[in-house]
């Protein structure tokens, strides 16, 4: 059908994806963009551990990814795309590819330098450069972590 | 890896114990993190580890990590495992990222989603046919509680003898099989329970249509909307018996 | 008597996060050990079988906002007594709800807290004994909210029950039918929760009619 979320999370393929968003939007295939895990195996078999029997999941490099939004978008699977950082959801975004589409902040999580914004988003300088950025491709950002809670939108994450 | 010879690190037994106190201090800052590294103390002082150097190991662990409680032997034995064998700590952080997503995910799906709800519903069905108080608690506490033990114990198993090869070598297919079977057995059992409050408590004397239709209507809203219909559906119904109270005769 | 529903309270609150997870922590048991200290086991399962109706389909999804089902099933059977009668099912189940929404924020604060504790310490001078000093004494605070979160509800469900119960004017089949209504809103989302109407239908009906057939006989 289309890709139905893009989500920046640093969990990844976790509980509140497969199974908060997951039944919710009828999804059955997940994309990680990543260009590390692209290439090691072993990761990609613990990511893959805690997809649903339905479910399956590619690990594509951002450049890999780029080439096939297109694609993805014309695919009858309902798919989620996914990345850890702001940066590489950026790059996705990057030439008018996901303008008008909505990205989800569902986890960005404590490290140095970083604070809390929602319990489940923590910002530090970085990043909030790099959602001004992300906006600025004309992507509406707005953090949620599951389909049934409030939606905090970028102003106020800044703020 | 599976080398015959090796056996289990001293210590595990009190880490295992230790799991059941995982939890303890889980907090948005790291989640899981600081009780993973409290989990991980005893295995770290039984190998000999004290002053600094096991401060400094201890440090190690500390990293954000989430996981279902019940599946986070999984990790801790894997971890375990590893160290025990000399794999380098860049190595086990990036083991630990990759797995933390996928052992919540089981969890939810399995336990909270499936197992939880499917022995709730048996105890419900029982108290609503009349039984004793003890029996629908004593049924639910005894067979939830045996799932959950044998999860916790199987996970803490197969990370210990799998270590860093754990995603190959458990299925999480088999895991959603169980799920799924806990999801059809729960699906029965939520049909008779919504048979039995249909008869006894919505078809009575008077009004009988009224109530029965809406209670039709209510479960179709919840099948709709799902999560999204709940915080709303339970403040009206606050609110509904606020009002008949407030209009009520004192 | 307050004070060992109370104790019991903080025990609860234990269970459903810090403390082994061995779901005594759910309405369905919590209540009927309330109710078994205040002298009706029967009147708590009933009011833990209800509550637990408005908890069943709320899947703590990765660890996100866990309503405090434990100490608000001590409270709603304390009031679900008190009350007595069909006042007492309906005040008992908005005492529980409420204490459950307030409670679970009380779990948020706790959450946080322990949050702020661990990032005072610099993390290059983090040890073992401080670590394990957090952890336990995490453990306890969590006991004590758990605890003062019940006494709490106790009270104010108490004095607001006293001049409240006798304004409730429905007999007790329709309060049962009023709440199970709500209650129908639940299962709903529970069977989605299930795989929905399409996956779960046959399993549903089957069930449906077993149940409709033993509720006759």
């Amino acid at each position: 059908m289309s890709v139905v979320l893009y989500r920046i999370d640093e969990r990844l393929i976790h509980g509140q994806v497969v199974m908060g968003w997951g039944p919710q939007l009828g999804v059955d295939h997940y994309v990680v963009v990543d260009d590390e895990l692209a290439t090691s195996q072993w990761e990609q078999d613990l990511y893959r551990l805690g997809l649903p029997d339905n479910a399956s999941a590619d690990f594509l490099t951002v450049d890999d990814a780029r080439a096939r939004l297109t694609e993805l978008d014309a695919d009858a699977r309902k798919t989620v795309v996914l990345t850890r950082t702001i940066v590489a959801m950026t790059a996705l975004a990057e030439g008018d590819r996901l303008r008008g589409r909505e990205v989800n902040l569902g986890g960005l999580h404590h490290s140095p330098g970083r604070t809390e914004r929602v319990p489940y988003v923590f910002l530090g300088q970085e990043e909030e450069e790099g959602l001004q950025a992300l906006a600025d491709e004309g992507v509406e950002v707005s953090a949620r972590d599951l389909p049934g809670s409030r939606a905090v939108d970028l102003e106020t994450l800044l703020g | 890896m599976t080398d015959v010879n090796w056996t289990k690190p001293a210590g595990w037994m009190a880490s295992f114990f230790r799991q059941f106190f995982i939890q303890g201090s889980w907090n948005f800052r790291s989640m899981l993190g600081s009780g993973f590294a409290y989990c991980m103390i005893p295995l770290l002082r039984r190998r000999g580890l004290s002053g600094d150097a096991l401060d400094e190991a201890v440090r190690s662990h500390m990293g954000t990590f989430n996981s279902h409680p019940y599946l986070v032997g999984i990790a801790l034995g894997a971890v375990a495992r590893m160290e025990d064998s000399g794999t380098d700590a860049e190595t086990i952080e990036k083991f630990k990222r990759a797995i933390q997503g996928s052992l919540g995910g089981l969890g939810d799906l399995l336990i909270w989603g499936a197992w939880l709800p499917a022995t709730i519903l048996l105890a419900l069905v029982l108290a609503w046919a009349g039984t004793p108080p003890w029996v629908p608690v004593g049924v639910f506490l005894i067979l939830y509680n045996a799932g959950h033990l044998a999860l916790r114990w199987w996970a803490y198993s197969q990370g210990l003898e799998y270590g860093k090869d754990v995603g190959v070598r458990i299925r999480g297919a088999e895991l959603s099989r169980l799920a799924e079977r806990a999801f059809s057995g729960g699906g029965v059992l939520l049909g008779i329970l919504a048979g039995v409050f249909l008869v006894s408590h919505l078809v009575g004397e008077g009004a009988v249509v009224l109530w029965a239709f809406a209670g039709f209507a209510a479960f179709g809203l919840g099948l709709k909307f799902g999560h999204r219909a709940l915080r709303s559906t339970t403040f009206v119904l606050v609110l509904v018996i606020t009002l008949i109270m407030a209009l009520g005769n004192a | 008597m307050s004070l060992s529903l109370a104790l019991l309270g903080g025990l609860l609150a234990l269970d459903a996060t810090s403390v082994g997870q061995f779901m005594f922590s759910r309405p369905l048991v919590a209540g009927t050990l309330a109710g078994w200290l205040l002298g009706d086991a029967g009147l708590g399962l009933q009011v833990g079988a209800i509550l637990e109706l408005f908890h069943l389909a709320g899947v703590p999804a990765g660890g996100s906002r866990v309503p405090e089902s434990g100490p608000a099933s001590v409270v709603a059977v304390a009031v679900a007594m008190a009350a007595a009668g069909p006042a007492g099912l309906a005040l008992g189940l908005v005492a529980g709800l409420a204490v459950s929404e307030l409670g679970g924020m009380t779990v948020s604060w706790h959450r946080h807290m322990v949050a702020r504790v661990l990032g005072r310490t610099d993390p290059r001078f983090m040890t073992a004994g401080k670590l394990a000093a957090v952890h336990i004494s995490s453990v306890l605070m969590d006991f004590v909210r758990g605890a003062v979160v019940t006494a709490a509800g106790l009270v104010v469900g108490g004095w607001l029950s006293g001049f409240l119960a006798s304004r409730w004017p429905l007999p007790y089949e329709t309060t049962v039918a009023l709440i199970l209504i709500g209650a129908s809103v639940h299962l709903g989302a529970l069977l989605r929760g299930f795989g929905g109407w399409k996956n779960r239908r046959a399993v549903f009906l089957v069930g449906l009619v077993a149940g409709i057939v033993g509720a006759y006989l």
